[in-house]
C-alpha cells in the first residue's frame, strides 16, 4: 500500500475495526509520517467517542431507522439534482406530448368517422323503405280507390316525389352532429325510437284520421302499422295538383273544408275523439295551392297584354313579379301605388292583372305569412319552385286553368314561375 | 522495532503534533508526561499496535489535563479561583456535557450523509473490518471500501464543523 494510502485506513481506526495487519502498517506508517500521525490523534476523539457503547447503540439505531427512510430520502435527494429535474421534466413532456397526439389522432378519426358514419347510413335509411312500403303502399291504395277525385301520378312525379323525400332524409342525417350516429346500426336504432316517440305523439291525429275515414283501428297496432299511418302523414305525392287544391287532405286523401270550419263543423264523435286524445291539437292545415289561368288580349293587338288569374285555396298572401329577359323582376301585385308587398287574399278570391307580353316570364308566390322585403335580385331565386312541388297543366278536357300546389304541409311557401310563350292567346 | 524504538518515534511525534497546538515548552513537557506514563504504568506494552494507539489515548488526556490547568489557573481568563468549581472524581457535568453534545453533532451529521455513507458507517459500527465490509458491500476490491470510507469521514467532518471535538 503506498504511503499516502495509509489516510484511508484512518476510519477503521476510529472505528476500531482494523485488522491487525492494518493496524501495524498504519501506526508503523504514522510513526514516520507526522501528518498521518497527527490525522490519528485528531481521530482520536472520534475513537473515544465511539468506543462508548451507549454511544455506539445510539448510532446504530440511528442508522438503522434512517435505513428504511432513506430510499424516499434519496428519492428527493435525486429530485434535487439538475440531472433529475432534467429527467422528471423531459419524462412529464413526452407523457404529456402523447396524450396531446392521442387526443388529436382521435379527434381526427372523430372527423373521419363522421361523413363516413353519414355515408353508412344512407343505405340503411334508403333500405328502409322497402321493409316500410308494404304497409304504407296498402293504405295508399285504399284512399286512391275511395277517392273520387283523386288523378293518376304520373309515374315521374312519384319518382321524383321519393328522390326527394329520400333527399330530406339525407339532409336531416348530414345535418346532424358527426358523434351522434357512432355507426349505422345505433342509427337506425335511434330513428327507430324517435319514429316511435312521434308515432306516439301523433296517435291522436292518425287515430281521428282514421275514424273519419270510418275505418275502425284495431285495438293492438303492430310498430309496422304505426310506421305506416306515419308514413301516410307524410306528403301524399299520389294526389293531383287539382286535388289538393280543391281540398284533398295529402294525408288520407279526404276532402277538408276551410281551415275556420274545420273543428265547427266536425262531428261530434270526431270532436270527442280530438278531444279524448290530443284535446288541444292545432287543426289539420290543407296544403298550399294555387289556380291560375291566362286570358290572352284581342287579336289585333301586337302585343297584346295578357289577364293573369290567381286564386288560391285557402287565406294566404300572394306576390306576382314579371320579368322581361335578363332584367330583374318587377312586383305588379300587389301595385307599388299600395306600398304593401303582400296582398291577402282568401280561398276562392280571384286576383286578376294585365300582364303585358313584352315580359317573358311571370313569377307567382303564395305564402301562409306575409312576405318580407326581398330585393330584386332576390325575387329572381324566390321564383324557383320547390323540389316537391306538384303542377297540374291546364287540360283541354277539363278547364282551362293549371293547378299548382306544395303537398307538404310544412311548406310555408308555394312559387313558379310561369314562362309566357307557353301561353299562346286563345 | 522494540520498545525503545517505538517510545523515541513517538516522542518525536507528539512533540511536533502538541507544538501545533501549544507552545513549543509545553509540547515537550507534554510529550515528556506521555513518555512517562507509558514507561511508568505500561512497561508490559510492547506490541506496535498496542503502544500506538495507548499513546494516542494518553497524549488526548494529557492534553485535556494541561488545558484544564491553564483554565484553572487563569491563563485563558482571570478569574477567582473560589469561583471555579472543585473537579469531581468521575466525569463531570461539563464534560458529560460535552460528550452528549459531540454525540448529537454525530448523530445530526450521520443522518445527513448518502445511503451508502450510512451504511458503511453502520457496518463498522457494528465492528465489521473493511474486508468484511467489502464483502457485505459486494465490492471485489477492498480500496474502494477505503476511497469510499475516507470520503464519508470527510463528508462527515465538513457536516461536524471541521472537528471531531
Amino acid at each position: 500500500m503506498a504511503e499516502h494510502d495509509f489516510t484511508k485506513l484512518l476510519g477503521g481506526f476510529a472505528a476500531d475495526t482494523l485488522t491487525p495487519e492494518e493496524r501495524e502498517m498504519l501506526f508503523r506508517a504514522a510513526l514516520q509520517d507526522q501528518q498521518l500521525f497527527n490525522a490519528l490523534a485528531d481521530e482520536q476523539a472520534l475513537k473515544e467517542l465511539l468506543t462508548d457503547p451507549a454511544v455506539r447503540r445510539r448510532l446504530l439505531q440511528s442508522l438503522s431507522r434512517q435505513g428504511g427512510a432513506g430510499s424516499s430520502q434519496s428519492w428527493v435527494d435525486w429530485f434535487a439534482r439538475p440531472a433529475g429535474l432534467a429527467w422528471a421534466g423531459g419524462l412529464a413532456a413526452g407523457v404529456f406530448a402523447v396524450i396531446l397526439g392521442l387526443k388529436v389522432y382521435q379527434d381526427g378519426l372523430h372527423q373521419a368517422a363522421g361523413p363516413a358514419a353519414t355515408e353508412e347510413e344512407r343505405p340503411t335509411t334508403q333500405s328502409a323503405p322497402p321493409q316500410a312500403a308494404p304497409p304504407v303502399q296498402a293504405p295508399l291504395k285504399a284512399t286512391e280507390s275511395k277517392a273520387s277525385t283523386s288523378a293518376p301520378l304520373p309515374e315521374t312525379a312519384a319518382k321524383d316525389a321519393v328522390a326527394s323525400d329520400s333527399s330530406t332524409r339525407e339532409k336531416a342525417a348530414a345535418s346532424r352532429p358527426p358523434q351522434a350516429p357512432r355507426s349505422s346500426a345505433d342509427a337506425t336504432q335511434k330513428r327507430e325510437s324517435s319514429r316511435q316517440m312521434e308515432s306516439q305523439k301523433r296517435d291522436a291525429t292518425v287515430g281521428a284520421l282514421g275514424k273519419s275515414t270510418e275505418q275502425p283501428t284495431p285495438a293492438a297496432q303492430t310498430p309496422e302499422l304505426n310506421l305506416a299511418e306515419e308514413q301516410t302523414e307524410k306528403p301524399d305525392l299520389s294526389v293531383s295538383a287539382r286535388a289538393l287544391f280543391l281540398g284533398q287532405s295529402p294525408a288520407s286523401g279526404i276532402a277538408s273544408r276551410p281551415q275556420g270550419d274545420d273543428v265547427e263543423s266536425a262531428p261530434k264523435t270526431e270532436r270527442f275523439a280530438l278531444a279524448q286524445k290530443a284535446p288541444r291539437r292545432q287543426p289539420v292545415p290543407k296544403p298550399l295551392a294555387l289556380r291560375y289561368t291566362f286570358v290572352a288580349g284581342e287579336k289585333g293587338e301586337s302585343p297584346g297584354p295578357v289577364t293573369l288569374t290567381v286564386e288560391s285555396n285557402q287565406e294566404a298572401y300572394l306576390q306576382i313579379w314579371t320579368r322581361a329577359g335578363d332584367a330583374l323582376p318587377e312586383l305588379v301585385l300587389p301595385a307599388k301605388e299600395t306600398g304593401r308587398i303582400s296582398l291577402k287574399t282568401v280561398a276562392g278570391q280571384r286576383q286578376e292583372i294585365k300582364v303585358s307580353q313584352e315580359n317573358d316570364r311571370v313569377i307567382v308566390r303564395l305564402s301562409r305569412v306575409p312576405f318580407g322585403p326581398i330585393t330584386r335580385q332576390e325575387a329572381v331565386m324566390a321564383g324557383r319552385r320547390a323540389p316537391n312541388q306538384v303542377i297540374e297543366p291546364a287540360s283541354e278536357a277539363r278547364e282551362q286553368a293549371t293547378y299548382v300546389a306544395n303537398p307538404d304541409l310544412s311548406s310555408v311557401e308555394l312559387a313558379i314561375e310561369i314562362p309566357l310563350s307557353t301561353y299562346p292567346s286563345r | 522495532m522494540d520498545r525503545d524504538d517505538i517510545l523515541a518515534a513517538l516522542r518525536e511525534r507528539i512533540v511536533s503534533f502538541a507544538a501545533l497546538r501549544v507552545s513549543r515548552d509545553h509540547a515537550e513537557d507534554l510529550a515528556q508526561d506521555v513518555l512517562a506514563v507509558l514507561y511508568d504504568k505500561y512497561p508490559h506494552v510492547v506490541e506496535l499496535i498496542e503502544l500506538v494507539p495507548l499513546a494516542f489515548q494518553v497524549l488526548r488526556y494529557k492534553m485535556l489535563d494541561a488545558h484544564r490547568k491553564a483554565l484553572r489557573r487563569g491563563e485563558y481568563n482571570q478569574e477567582s479561583v473560589d469561583d471555579l468549581a472543585l473537579p469531581a472524581s468521575g466525569g463531570t457535568p461539563e464534560t458529560q456535557l460535552d460528550q452528549k453534545q459531540r454525540v448529537e453533532r454525530l448523530l445530526a451529521a450521520m443522518a445527513q450523509l448518502g445511503e451508502r455513507c450510512r451504511e458503511l458507517f453502520r457496518w463498522k459500527m457494528e465492528g465489521k473490518s473493511f474486508p468484511e465490509i467489502q464483502a457485505l458491500m459486494g465490492q471485489t476490491s477492498v480500496n474502494t471500501i477505503y476511497t469510499w470510507d475516507l470520503r464519508c469521514r470527510k463528508q462527515l467532518l465538513s457536516l461536524m464543523g471541521g472537528s471531531w471535538e
